[in-house]
């Protein structure tokens, strides 16, 4: 019962990756799409069947992704201070005391601002269900990279996950989040290393809600 | 007696922190002046500023605005005179009145002190709370009488008293006339509280429960008559996204698509929805109204995400008690009437949504706080991370960025038409509803106003049509026309849309002064018109004219 249960789990994951919008732009990108499907189904049998070592190894390889990710597409904003932003950055200083000024509208004060808009736009929601709507974020051509109706799996999974105290899920999630961070947020196919989070969450919620289901069905048969 | 001293300390950085500079940050904003205009006109006459007594909905720019905030500042500006300090009175105190009266409910649902502190220690220093509690806001008002009803309503059902839950129950009914919102809130309040809390009631508060909604009801009946007039529904069409007109313009490829108009709608919705719960919207991003927002500030500071998250951690871990499913339930259904307007995280329509919020980091903080055991010092840091943005941003960055947005150099522009009564002026500004700001600075008789509007009082609640131009004291507030006006002796004062370079150098305009925003990115200049160079191009254009028409009159021969 069980191994079918987690063959389940495995081509439902497969499915919910395979026909996620954000998917269909990888195709080009062969390496990414294994690499995604591959750590989604180490996060979904890791959180279902609640395997540690697969789960585990999954997160490892998952902030190792995270982290080639963030080279690879390093936000050089975060780093650089373009002609306007020096200007701003100059006309505010004018209005405190120049000490002040100095530490508070500074260049490294700058690239925090820089860098904690990359993490909030990374836990925006709307950005994966509804492609940024209603604030569309025109300079990354957003589109959605999940389907809207998968959202409220993604909440219970979420919220079965902290019932049970996942602690490796969600300091890996944190970990993640913070070293994607750092790339460049107007990249077209979006956040990459959080989606195999997402597909894994969902699918355990989607998992669950349909074994729920089933035990109801049967009580009431 | 150190909880006393606590809270009092915090009470008292909470009332600093509502007044201090309240005359000058932010400058008067339009619709600021339309309510200070309207509680004058009623502290004189007993009537709004079109001659309309006691009314439902104030007519004001025909946006129709809630009346509480209007009646109380009436009698603030009775006592103090018009002033901004008048017109802010009632949302300073609401301020103060939601800070108190969450602590009361704090305290009757949770006996932990370090909560209720915490609590009290957020609502003082968030950004919403401060910014909105600084303007005249009928918002904040509607939150000061909706956390006063709660207070009230769950004091009844803990100590069993049917007096309280009916007053809570007539204050809920009362904020139907303090903001908009609360015409959907109070509803689903009502609701909630019925569905979770009903079945613990004894028979008698049964029986006190439907007197209270009795009461509600009948407290409703001014708006239920109003209901079908466009001045009640003006509000929600001029905001709503279900029109088909709408949906052509904004539809894109869902134009083209099978039932796209629906999907347009679902879209709209649950995307706005999940807008305002994102923790960009709540941490990081500016309200897109900058005359609603503090530069560079979110809802929040961005370190309070640590203690939301931690919060809503406890909160999923923890039993779901019915008050904890009543508050999450209430967070949830105040974001409705936000998500179904198409404006874009207009934070001030969800202020309940932000106040629940707000004891969601409360609680975070109170769990943070268990594990550190050293509390005090997290009290520091709250007030030492809380208190620096908000000095900066709130109280400088505000005044220089967003001086435009709040009308300030508007205001200094009728300040100096005001001081010189000799003469003559002509405003003609690109915000048509700048006459708002002249008539709160001048002061101006309502008698008078009224008169010159010429208004049929029968249309009030109908009528959608609006007077931009308008005659105040010396003051002619209206299109300049170029052919008339600039042969007379007369000051025109216009921004860079109304008064060009070409048309200075035409009419031979002498500029008076300048009133920039203070970083020169929009200017509104006075210039003093020059009939003799105006008539000498005449004259010479005529001549040109006349010599040209020889010469035509030569070759037609």
């Amino acid at each position: 019962m069980k191994s079918i249960s987690q063959i389940f789990l495995f081509l439902l994951t497969v499915f919910l990756t395979v026909s996620s919008p954000f998917f269909k732009r990888l195709t080009e990108e062969v390496i990414f799409s294994g690499i995604i499907i591959i750590l989604s189904l180490g996060v979904a049998l890791g959180l279902t069947f609640n395997f540690k070592k697969i789960l585990f190894l999954s997160s490892f390889l998952l902030v190792l992704f995270s982290l080639w990710f963030g080279v690879n597409h390093f936000d050089k904003k975060l780093v650089t201070v373009s002609p306007l932003e020096r200007l701003a950055l100059k006309e505010r200083q004018n209005y405190f005391y120049p000490k002040a000024a100095k530490i508070l509208f500074s260049e490294s004060t700058l690239t925090l601002y820089k860098y904690n808009r990359n993490l909030f736009t990374n836990l925006d929601f709307n950005q994966f269900f509804f492609a940024g709507r209603p604030r569309y974020r025109d300079f990354a051509l957003d589109f959605p990279k999940f389907q809207p109706y998968l959202l409220p799996f993604l909440i219970i999974g979420l919220i079965l996950i902290i019932k049970r105290g996942l602690k490796l899920f969600l300091l890996t999630s944190v970990l993640v989040l913070l070293l994607v961070a750092v790339s460049d947020p107007s990249f077209t196919l979006g956040p990459l290393p959080i989606y195999p989070l997402i597909t894994g969450v969902i699918s355990l919620g989607v998992f669950k809600s349909i074994v729920y289901f089933i035990l109801l069905a049967r009580k009431i048969c | 007696m150190l909880k006393i001293l606590l809270i009092g300390l915090v009470l008292f950085l909470a009332v600093f922190l509502r007044i201090v500079n309240i005359s000058e940050t932010p400058p008067v904003y339009l619709d600021e002046a339309s309510i200070g205009y309207d509680a004058y006109s009623l502290s004189i006459r007993s009537k709004d500023q079109y001659g309309e007594p006691w009314p439902v909905f104030f007519r004001s720019y025909a946006n129709f605005q809630s009346p509480i905030y209007i009646y109380l500042t009436a009698v603030s500006v009775k006592i103090l005179g018009l002033t901004p300090v008048s017109i802010r009175l009632v949302s300073i105190l609401s301020g103060m009145v939601i800070i108190l009266s969450t602590y009361f409910l704090i305290k009757i649902l949770n006996p932990e002190f370090k909560f209720r502190f915490y609590t009290t220690l957020i609502l003082t220093v968030s950004p919403w709370a401060v910014f909105f509690s600084r303007g005249a806001m009928e918002a904040n008002l509607g939150l000061a009488i909706f956390t006063t009803s709660l207070y009230l309503i769950f004091k009844g059902l803990f100590k069993k008293r049917g007096l309280w839950l009916i007053l809570g129950i007539i204050l809920l009914a009362l904020t139907n006339f303090g903001y908009h919102a609360y015409r959907l809130i109070s509803f689903g309040t009502l609701f909630l509280l019925i569905l979770i809390f009903y079945r613990q009631l004894s028979i008698s508060l049964k029986k006190v429960t439907f007197l209270g909604i009795a009461c509600f009801i009948l407290i409703l009946i001014p708006q239920i008559l109003l209901l079908n007039t466009p001045g009640s529904l003006e509000r929600f069409k001029s905001l709503e996204y279900f029109s088909t007109d709408f949906f052509q313009a904004n539809g894109g490829e869902l134009r083209s698509q099978f039932l796209g108009h629906y999907q347009f709608i679902i879209l709209e919705f649950f995307g706005k929805y999940l807008d305002y719960l994102s923790l960009k919207s709540l941490f990081f991003d500016t309200d897109p109204t900058l005359v609603r927002g503090i530069p560079e500030m979110a809802v929040f500071y961005q370190w309070m995400c640590v203690p939301f998250i931690v919060g809503l951690y406890f909160l999923i871990r923890e039993r779901v008690t019915k008050i904890r499913l009543f508050f999450i339930l209430l967070g949830l259904i105040s974001l409705i009437p936000a998500a179904l307007t198409r404006d874009n995280l207009y934070e001030l329509r969800v202020l309940p949504f932000l106040w629940t919020v707000s004891i969601l980091i409360s609680q975070g903080l109170t769990k943070l706080s268990q594990f550190k055991k050293f509390w005090p010092a997290i009290i520091g840091v709250v007030l030492i991370m809380s208190l620096i943005p908000l000095y900066t941003n709130y109280f400088h960055l505000l005044k220089y960025e967003r001086n435009i947005d709040h009308s300030g150099f508007i205001n200094d522009l009728f300040k100096y038409t005001k001081d010189r009564s000799d003469k003559k002026f002509i405003v003609s500004l690109s915000e048509p509803l700048s006459y708002g700001v002249a008539l709160y600075i001048y002061q101006y008789d309502p008698r008078e106003f009224e008169k010159s509007l010429n208004f049929n009082l029968e249309n009030y609640y109908t009528d959608l049509t609006l007077k931009t131009e308008h005659n105040i004291k010396n003051l002619q507030i209206r299109q300049i026309n170029w052919e008339v006006d600039t042969f007379e002796e007369v000051y025109l004062a216009g921004d860079e849309q109304t008064i060009s370079r070409f048309k200075v150098e035409e009419n031979g305009l002498e500029e008076i002064v300048i009133f920039r925003s203070p970083l020169d990115i929009r200017s509104v200049t006075i210039y003093k018109t020059n009939p003799k160079f105006k008539c000498l191009a005449r004259l010479e254009k005529d001549k040109v004219f006349s010599s040209l028409n020889q010469r035509c009159q030569i070759i037609l021969k």
